[in-house]
């Protein structure tokens, strides 16, 4: 089957402007953008739309007021409470006509065990959820996203990791969202490695080294100037974090 | 008891007031609305506290009906929009005439799109903005995680159309 076949749908490209992607879709929507220009540039708009907006809100915000903590008898908030009333529904919930409904309810789960049964069911409840999931397109992308001037580039890190994967995100100062590398995405990002044998990649995912080895390197991100803070994760965890003003030409960041 | 789930409302109240008044004040386009409903989110967290670990979706979805419920029942929306030019709001800065009238005619601008979405839509996306992910947008407006992103595309479609996102106008 073509690559056009099987385009991202529009929530799948929001999910992946977010970095919400599901552990079950990530691999397949990832392979399926390295190879696709036309779903690359759709993350790439939802990302500069998103950016546009951020912009759009910030600058038009209201200051904050003068606003006083509200008195109510007491300033304790006491957290115990939610937890207390929990364990009384659950004391609740244990009394024994729920622990016979509770059995009734497990009785017919277990007909689903039973493959007719379990078939009429799924069948129906897909029925019900198609009438009132809102439907995801799967339509070709309908315009090319805008050719983004490149940004001023601000001042140079540099940082060491040993893993295979790096995963940076950006902070931007506009309403503290956060931006994830991601290629066209309008944050011109540069990236070089001195790792011998290394190569560096900046896909929409994040950065990737590939071979090389897990040996030691030092990578150099070059980020816009309006990027406040960096964050490194390698492996999913967060290995090295910058603010602007650590971020110094030449200065390197030791992992932890 | 524990101690530790026990807090002082001053520390919540410093923590998360700010950014719960923008995203209130964004999604109502009234900076008046937004901090009372911030004070009244406040006050119910005083009487019925969630549990601790999920303080701030909570403060933003009880901050979110306080403000839509009194929004409707006091019929304030249209006022504003048809006299937002007229109003100075509590919450701006004294800036000079200038700068102050181009911020104002740019939250009108960015309001009467947001305004034109629905009040689910609206909330998702000012929620998005503000971090959160998308299983936190889905719990507070209840609807499916895998939904977020199409509601989202959806209204950023005509946010887009209305505030001409993707048009070259921009730096």
């Amino acid at each position: 089957m073509s690559i056009t076949m099987n385009h991202l749908t529009e929530g799948e490209v929001i999910r992946v402007a977010d970095d919400q992607l599901e552990t079950d879709e990530s691999q397949r929507v990832n392979e399926h953008l390295e190879s696709c220009a036309e779903c690359r540039a759709q993350v790439s708009r939802a990302n500069i739309r998103r950016q546009r907006l951020s912009s759009l809100l910030g600058a038009s915000d209201f200051a904050t007021p003068m606003m006083s903590v509200p008195q109510a008898g007491t300033n304790v908030i006491d957290f115990n409470h939610a937890r207390e009333q929990r364990t009384r529904r659950s004391a609740w919930a244990m009394q024994p006509r729920m622990r016979a409904a509770a059995a009734i309810i497990l009785l017919l789960l277990g007909t689903l065990a039973i493959e007719p049964v379990r078939a009429a069911v799924t069948g129906w409840l897909r029925s019900q959820w198609n009438r009132i999931a809102p439907r995801e397109q799967v339509s070709p992308p309908q315009q090319a996203p805008s050719q983004q001037a490149p940004l001023p580039l601000g001042p140079r890190i540099e940082f060491e990791h040993e893993g295979r994967e790096l995963r940076l995100e950006f902070i931007s100062p506009a309403v503290g969202s956060v931006l994830q590398l991601r290629r066209g995405a309008g944050t011109n990002v540069v990236a070089e490695s001195s790792h011998p044998g290394a190569d560096l990649l900046v896909l929409p995912e994040g950065l990737r080294i590939t071979g090389g080895g897990a040996g030691k390197g030092i990578y150099a991100v070059t980020v816009p100037a309006s990027i406040t803070t960096v964050t490194v994760s390698s492996s999913g965890r967060v290995v090295a974090r910058a603010t602007n003003d650590q971020m110094v030409a030449g200065m390197t960041l030791q992992l932890r | 008891m524990s101690a530790s789930e026990l807090l002082d409302i001053s520390a919540l109240f410093a923590e998360h007031h700010e950014p719960l008044f923008r995203y209130l004040s964004r999604l109502t386009g009234d900076a008046d609305l937004a901090a009372d409903a911030v004070q009244e989110t406040f006050v119910q967290l005083l009487k019925k506290p969630p549990e601790l670990r999920h303080i701030r979706g909570w403060l933003y979805k009880v901050g979110t009906n306080a403000a839509l419920m009194s929004r409707r029942t006091t019929s304030r929306r249209q006022h504003i929009l048809t006299h937002a030019e007229e109003r100075v709001p509590m919450g701006d800065s004294p800036n000079t005439p200038d700068l102050a009238l181009d911020r104002a005619e740019q939250r009108r601008i960015v309001q009467a799109a947001l305004q034109k979405l629905p009040d689910r839509d609206r909330t998702i996306l000012l929620m998005r903005e503000e971090g959160f992910s998308h299983k936190e947008i889905a719990e507070a407006v209840g609807t499916t995680t895998g939904s977020v992103g199409t509601l989202i595309s959806r209204a950023m479609d005509r946010l887009a159309r209305e505030l001409k996102l993707d048009e070259e106008i921009w730096p």
